[in-house]
């Protein structure tokens, strides 16, 4: 009987406001689709001489009914902010409505005692000045108890909306492919993606089921990597933005193109059309 | 066995069916009681390590519980019961998706079943995508036990009344079976869809005698919005690698910055992986 081996515990949950039942606030800029200022999530010094191999983060309470991304970061003890993911995409239903989860595998090194810094998070938002909950949740051993790695985003548009993949105009059959990256820029073993509705939140179909391929190749020669991934929505929710998005293992080789196609059960344009953002586990063992 | 992550990995997926864009139909015909198993696929092709199951196409808003098994028609065995898929607000508004590092031999029958809380006949929809490894490698667990008395469909219930202060600790299960070597949980809405306003949460998982709980998650995030979902359809802790051993008692708490009677509502199903 398989039984990979046990973590440790306890998980903490440092960006939790315990005043207000709430995480960190972070604002996007007053200029649309403008990263905000990065914004402490927690210090690094409570996590000295330990590293972890997972990171929880939620992006939750909106103020604005808009597509917006957050990105995570770690600041050394000179003050200086290294980005380490990004884009990370809250899909939009409307105000206080929508939430994100993301397991994480991304491995951040142990920090030797006396280190300071924090690990730090910032927005932008297609809807200026806009505001996002986040929580950040280390988890010393990463997901399946395993190492994590390193976190590469691929598919964000400056619309802070991922790369539009419009169904086909014939039901239940699959769209062409969209390329999302010509070359990927490392090895990755594992992709999560996340899905935005392209700002149509106004769905008349009942129900609409959107499936995702995830490929790799030349364009005309893909091969599929993660096929099916399912999405259902009506007229009540829209779309649905309270998702929670984790990684699946896949095999790509650095260089090797990668691509999305979509296929849903109705036809009516906007209906049919989601956005993609990948993130990619590279690294690691 | 381990295999590198940068391994080549394969997939194999059940129940998609493609000329309707849906999952492969559950049949329940009362209340809370379980469905038929069917089948959703005669004998895997590959060893799966990992498993990406999809639940969707409700054809009520309700809540439903779904189980996974493996082995021969008529000698099922269930490698996870009563995954909670939450989503009352509507019929077919929304999927639910569970990641779940699972281990299915090469040839094994795949079936699933559902239940459903209200007493019209339902259906539901699932499908399994399977993967020969899990995202960074590791292999998956044999089995998934649930970790609380199953009343009704839905969790352990928590009512916080004051406002941002935590309740009092809720036994979720007195003693468990079986070492674990991680936790999952599913939040839900204690069944309340007529939400007045949000709900920010934070949850505690705690193990120990009563009075004597010791933390194993502090403070994990939770959302219920008063609007479209009207509950958290997406709420839950992913699977944790974290040492429960046999005999243990586990608890719940939780406080929210939202103490009105039916909107503070959360229940919290929780899964140990062995």
């Amino acid at each position: 009987m398989y039984s990979p081996g046990g973590g440790l515990g306890p998980v903490t949950n440092p960006c939790a406001n315990t005043a207000n039942s709430r995480g960190t606030t972070l604002t996007a800029s007053a200029t649309a689709n403008t990263d905000g200022a990065w914004v402490s999530l927690f210090d690094i010094a409570r996590y000295e001489n330990r590293s972890f191999d997972a990171l929880y983060v939620t992006l939750q309470n909106p103020s604005a009914s808009a597509a917006g991304r957050v990105d995570i970061g770690i600041e050394n003890s000179a003050a200086q902010t290294h980005e380490i993911i990004a884009d990370l995409e809250l899909p939009h239903r409307g105000a206080s409505t929508s939430f994100a989860s993301y397991y994480i595998p991304i491995n951040i090194l142990q920090l030797p005692a006396g280190n300071t810094g924090s690990i730090r998070g910032r927005c932008q938002c297609a809807t200026a000045s806009a505001t996002v909950d986040v929580h950040a949740v280390p988890i010393l051993r990463g997901v399946g108890n395993m190492p994590g790695g390193r976190i590469i985003t691929l598919g964000a548009t400056s619309l802070s909306r991922g790369t539009g993949t419009d169904a086909s105009a014939t039901a239940n059959t699959k769209a062409a492919y969209v390329q999302i990256t010509a070359s990927a820029p490392a090895d990755i073993r594992a992709i999560a993606f996340a899905v935005d509705p392209q700002n149509d939140i106004a769905r008349t179909g009942v129900p609409i089921n959107i499936v995702h391929d995830i490929a790799t190749g030349a364009a005309g020669s893909e091969t599929v990597v993660i096929p099916n991934h399912m999405m259902q929505m009506n007229t009540t929710t829209d779309f649905n933005a309270f998702r929670a998005f984790e990684f699946m293992p896949v095999s790509i080789a650095a260089g090797q193109r990668i691509a999305a196609r979509a296929q849903c059960n109705i036809t009516t344009a906007g209906d049919r059309t989601t956005g993609v953002i990948l993130y990619g586990l590279v690294g690691g063992l | 066995m381990y295999i590198p992550s940068g391994a080549g990995v394969a997939h194999e997926q059940v129940g998609f069916v493609s000329a309707s864009t849906t999952g492969t139909v559950l049949t329940t015909t009362a209340a809370g009681a379980k469905g038929s198993w069917v089948q959703l696929s005669a004998a895997t092709v590959r060893t799966w390590e990992y498993i990406v199951v999809q639940v969707m196409g409700r054809n009520t808003a309700a809540d439903y519980f779904v189980d996974i098994a493996i082995g021969s028609a008529g000698n099922e065995y269930p490698i996870i019961q009563n995954l909670r898929c939450t989503g009352r607000i509507s019929a077919q508004g929304n999927e639910n998706t569970f990641y779940l590092p699972l281990h299915v031999p090469a040839g094994s029958r795949v079936s699933a079943r559902a239940s459903m809380s209200t007493a019209a006949t339902g259906t539901i929809q699932v499908m399994a995508t399977g993967y020969t490894r899990g995202p960074t490698g590791a292999p998956g667990y044999s089995v998934a036990d649930n970790l609380w008395t199953i009343s009704g469909l839905t969790g352990v219930v928590l009512q916080p009344s004051t406002l941002n202060t935590k309740t009092a600790w809720t036994q979720a299960v007195a003693s468990t079976t079986n070492d674990y070597s991680a936790i999952m949980a599913i939040f839900g809405g204690n069944a309340d869809i007529a939400r007045t306003n949000s709900a920010s949460m934070l949850i505690d998982i705690g193990m120990g005698a009563a009075a004597s709980e010791t933390m194993l998650i502090q403070e994990w995030p939770a959302f219920h919005p008063s609007t479209v979902y009207e509950e958290c359809i997406a709420c839950g802790i992913p699977v944790i690698p974290i040492e429960i051993a046999a005999g243990s008692r586990l608890a719940v708490r939780v406080q929210s910055n939202n103490n009105t009677a039916g909107d503070r509502d959360v229940d919290i199903c929780l899964y140990g992986f062995r």
